[in-house]
Order: structure tokens, then C-alpha cells, then sequence
């Protein structure tokens, strides 16, 4: 598996990002991409809730959401079969896949991520290091996100 | 004294024998993504049982086991959370970039079945 990671969390711009404009985003790139419908950080609070997890372990999930949320999950399909999972929050835009990922698509990827215009993107490596490929230091004008 | 993780066993079972990946870290999360903190150990045993009984709920439904592994303290790069991060008493976290400081057999299973 393997994974690219726009990153915004402590970064020095103080960028955030927009989860729901990003979304709309990687629709318009990817037009086969399935969004799972809400808020995945919310869901969990709930689950949580519902399920009788402990009061410390709601507590944390319900600041995580409140302080890294909202959290959207979507796949996109790879050419050839199987799929990317994708997640928009407000301090990263992150693709998972099943490596080794086509070229093109990886290129696609990365040139996705890099069009957001702010942070560290971060790739796996075979060596559990992460791999910075680029770090924008400040926010593009005009970018929406 | 150790620190304690709470997690699933399939996620405890990796951490163990392959140390922390950060891609395994990512994946395990899900849908609602890692807490960007880092991974979280705790002093507290009794939180990380209740991490791991949530975590096994989870991920793995009715039926999954949840693990909780220790590790001694001074094998581990570990940071307090910093201004504006919250961290409930007792909590410290490892951050991705120093993952791969944290190899195979650095955290053992205290319990299984919790």
C-alpha cells in the first residue's frame, strides 16, 4: 500500500483547507469518484456514542472532529481495476491505494494535489520514511480551498 | 514505568512485528483519517484498554479483539503535544516523520482479548 499526502497540519502558511470545495474538486479531476455520504469524523462520534465506548474515548473523537473535521471519504476507480481511497479534512488531502499505483495515475495525482496550491506533499516509501516531494510555503490566490 | 497503545488486534499484530509504518498508520484509520498528532501512547492502562475495546468494536465488529501493547518509554521518540493541540493527562504521541525510529519488537502485547 502506499499513500500521497497533502499536508497543511503545523504547516508555517497557516493554510487550512475547505473539505467541501476540495470534494468538488477531485469530482471535477476525477468524474468516477464515489463520495461516502458524511462526515466520517462525525460518524464515528456517533458510533461511538451508540456503541457504549467510554466517556474519555468520546471525548477525544468529539474534539478530533471538532478540531480536524469535517472528514470526506470517496474512491475513485483505477483503469485496469481496483481502487483509490481517498480523504478531504481541513489539514490534509490524502490518496491510499495499493501500490504499485500506474504512472500516469500517480502523476495525475500529484499534479491534483500540487493544483490546491499550499503544504507538504508527503509520499509513502518502501522504507516507512515519508518522502517530501514539494512544500509550498504560501497559499495560492485564488484557489478556493 | 511503560506506555500503552490500545488497538485493534489486526493493527496490533503489525505494529509488533513490523514496527510503525506510516502507511499501515494511514490505512488503519479509515475514513476519518489519522489524528494528526501522531500515534498516541498513554501511562494510563486503563485508557488503553478502553482504546482497544473501541478500536476491536470498530474495525472489526462484535467479534474483533483489541490489544493493548507497551513499550518502554525510552525506546521511543516521544513528544508532548504542543500549544493549541490538546492531550488528556498522561498522553504523549510519536509523529509520522519519526515512525520508522520505531521498529519490530519495540511494543510487546500486554493483553489479548480486551
Amino acid at each position: 500500500m502506499g499513500f500521497l499526502k497533502l499536508n497543511v497540519y503545523g504547516h508555517p502558511s497557516g493554510a487550512t483547507f475547505d473539505p467541501d470545495a476540495v470534494i468538488q474538486r477531485v469530482k471535477e479531476a476525477f468524474p468516477d469518484t464515489t463520495v461516502l455520504p458524511g462526515d466520517q469524523l462525525a460518524l464515528g462520534v456517533e458510533r461511538a456514542e451508540a456503541l457504549g465506548a467510554a466517556d474519555h474515548v468520546i471525548e477525544t473523537l468529539r474534539r478530533n472532529r471538532k478540531a480536524q473535521g469535517p472528514a470526506y471519504a470517496f474512491e475513485t476507480p483505477i483503469p485496469g481495476g481496483g481502487l483509490i481511497r481517498g480523504r478531504a479534512r481541513r489539514y490534509d488531502v490524502t490518496f491510499l491505494y495499493d501500490a504499485p499505483l500506474p504512472e500516469e495515475l500517480r502523476t495525475r495525482l500529484i499534479e491534483f494535489l500540487r493544483s490546491l496550491g499550499v503544504g507538504k506533499l508527503e509520499a509513502s516509501t518502501a522504507t516507512k520514511q515519508i518522502e517530501i516531494l514539494f512544500d509550498w510555503a504560501q497559499p495560492a490566490l485564488d484557489q478556493g480551498v | 514505568m511503560p506506555v500503552y497503545h490500545g488497538t485493534d488486534e489486526n493493527s496490533a499484530r503489525n505494529i509488533v512485528q513490523d514496527g510503525l509504518d506510516p502507511r499501515a498508520w494511514e490505512e488503519a484509520a479509515g475514513g476519518a483519517g489519522p489524528d494528526f498528532k501522531g500515534f498516541c501512547v498513554t501511562d494510563n492502562l486503563r485508557h488503553a484498554e478502553d482504546w482497544a475495546k473501541w478500536r476491536a468494536l470498530e474495525r472489526l465488529g462484535p467479534d474483533g479483539k483489541g490489544v493493548i501493547l507497551e513499550a518502554d518509554p525510552d525506546q521511543l521518540p516521544l513528544q508532548l503535544g504542543q500549544a493549541g493541540e490538546w492531550a488528556d493527562p498522561g498522553e504523549r504521541f510519536i509523529r509520522p516523520e519519526d515512525f520508522a525510529a520505531v521498529g519490530p519488537g519495540v511494543f510487546k502485547p500486554v493483553n489479548v482479548g480486551a
